[in-house]
């Protein structure tokens, strides 16, 4: 037992927290059943955050609470299986073989230990598995994985708790149901289900990053942990570059975490950032991986958005940004991957390459039954058309970009532009 | 765990059942259910005959009986398989291996009774 030096309520608690996930995983592929596993760590996590406070944090905290954790699990299957909700002789085989499974997270936990990791992968999977409506994959990894609750979920997809909560609640009930597989895919379906697991992390990175704005700790760690999360995925699935990719993306975006707002909390736009904020040595990282991805020679959608991020943040080398390989690079994403996020970007690097009118040309180009609710493009088309001295279009571009954003700060910085045409 | 492959069939393709086609269009039924077999996955179904056939009975408070299926659409229930296998995952991969082009087959775990 180590005794925790400062606060040890809190310290037991950030360690509570950072052990969440990998727990969580471990108890989920024993008993496939997420919901139960959630269960069952919540109660180990009550007791452990009313004895390690006063006893000190075990120098195992992982391995004390798998066995907390797996011990409610057990109870709960044992109590399931004697209640009369067992009526034939199948449903009792049905409850006992939850209950061995429940039974089967391994009692050498050390050795247990060794597969988190690679739990926490499988639980992704899990996450975004095909037979679960895609808007809930992200969601349910920022639960699973992150232990975020349903009502801060909610906030970050702009949905009630209730809604978010019966959609997270529906489809764990169906993964334990239909007996979705707790293991990773076969070779051979590996390839076809990796881009649905980074599209969901990366969802969840976005959401734990973005929903409370005033950058206080725990949303910090938050972002972090999604990192973390796409460290696990390169480490186990090496040979996919997308996922180097998405890992760079992460990097070279949360390296600028700290430029986003000035002293007084405003929104700062990219182009403008205080390069001595950004933090260097997490941009180096993500290039590092960048490169490691380019190793494949299969680009993708996220070693593209990588490849931009990087692009920009050569700024802080070369003191200026290099538009026209931004193009280039936005040329060959809106091929891979043609949606009205990455079409706005493009225009807004040929409003600095070749001008505002032919970035409002390339504006107008983009299906408009797709626009009207499209922040970004709002923003954007606010911001060439007051460069080419539209005025009185510009005003309404920025009435509508306004009306569009959830984020004060980025309403304020747009206010401001707005006064300025 | 036991699945039902609920399979429904375009119009196109079920009408091949009585065109020239229709040995190749059998042929590969045949084969799909074998493979069910010989894996030791198979545990039941059957094909139905057309919706032309069907008798829909509409139950309580006032009982009503239509000529005709369930309900009118573009692909036609065809038939269905019962398949005990492991994980939905599983039943996943035998049931990307029907042979009905342009079709769509739900898959539903059969209640523990």
């Amino acid at each position: 037992m180590t005794i925790s030096p400062s606060n040890p309520a809190l310290e037991a608690e950030r360690i509570a927290r950072h052990a969440y996930g990998r727990v969580l995983a471990v108890i989920a592929c024993a008993t496939r059943d997420l919901h139960q596993a959630e269960d069952a760590l919540a109660g180990a996590l009550v007791e452990a955050l009313q004895k390690w406070p006063r006893d000190g944090v075990p120098e195992n905290p992982e391995g004390w609470l798998v066995v907390a954790a797996k011990r409610n699990a057990v109870d709960q299957a044992r109590t399931d299986a004697a209640s009369s909700q067992a009526r034939t002789s199948a449903q009792v085989i049905h409850h006992f073989q939850r209950l061995q499974r429940a039974q089967a997270v391994s009692d050498a936990d050390d050795s247990r230990a060794a597969h988190m990791p690679e739990d926490r992968l499988r639980v992704m999977f899990v996450c975004a598995h095909p037979a679960i409506e895609t808007s809930v994959h992200a969601p349910l990894i920022l639960q699973a994985l992150l232990g975020l609750s349903a009502q801060r979920i909610a906030s970050a997809f702009l949905l009630s708790p209730t809604t978010m909560g019966q959609r997270l609640v529906r489809a764990k009930a169906k993964l334990r149901d239909a007996c979705v597989s707790f293991d990773l895919p076969p070779r051979q379906e590996l390839d076809q289900r990796v881009p649905e697991v980074l599209n969901a992390l990366y969802a969840a990175y976005n959401a734990a990053h973005d929903e409370p704005r005033d950058g206080d700790l725990p949303t910090r760690a938050l972002a972090s942990e999604a990192i973390e999360l796409a460290e696990v995925v390169t480490r186990l699935l090496p040979q996919q570059p997308e996922a180097w990719g998405m890992r760079a993306l992460l990097l070279l975006s949360h390296a600028r975490r700290d430029a986003r707002r000035d002293g007084a909390g405003r929104y700062v736009p990219l182009d403008q950032q205080d390069c001595d904020l950004w933090d260097k040595s997490m941009i180096r990282e993500g290039d590092r991986f960048l490169r490691e991805a380019a190793k494949f020679s299969t680009p993708g959608r996220f070693q593209l958005e990588a490849a931009i991020q990087s692009v920009h943040v050569d700024r802080a080398q070369t003191g200026i940004t290099n538009w026209q390989a931004i193009l280039s690079l936005y040329d060959v994403l809106v091929r891979v991957r043609p949606t009205v996020g990455a079409s706005v970007g493009r225009a807004a690097a040929v409003c600095y390459v070749e001008g505002p009118e032919a970035a409002i040309q390339q504006l107008e180009l983009i299906d408009q039954r797709l626009v009207p609710e499209h922040q970004p493009y709002w923003a954007v088309k606010a911001d060439v058309l007051a460069r080419a001295g539209k005025s009185g279009l510009a005003i309404a571009a920025y009435d509508r970009a306004m009306a569009l954003t959830d984020d004060p700060t980025v309403r304020a910085f747009l206010l401001e532009r707005r006064e300025k045409c | 765990m036991k699945f039902a492959l609920i399979i429904h069939e375009t119009k196109e393709e079920f009408a091949k059942r009585t065109s020239p086609d229709a040995g190749k269009y059998w042929a590969g039924w045949v084969a799909y259910g074998k493979a069910l077999t010989d894996a030791g996955v198979m545990a039941g179904g059957a094909g139905l005959q057309g919706p032309e056939t069907a008798t829909t009975m509409r139950l309580s408070p006032k009982q009503e009986v239509h000529d005709g299926p369930y309900a009118e659409s573009k692909e036609i229930l065809g038939g269905f398989y019962l398949i005990d296998v492991p994980t939905l995952d599983v039943a996943m991969q035998w049931a990307s291996r029907i042979p009905s082009p342009g079709g769509s087959v739900e898959l539903r775990p059969l209640l523990v009774m």
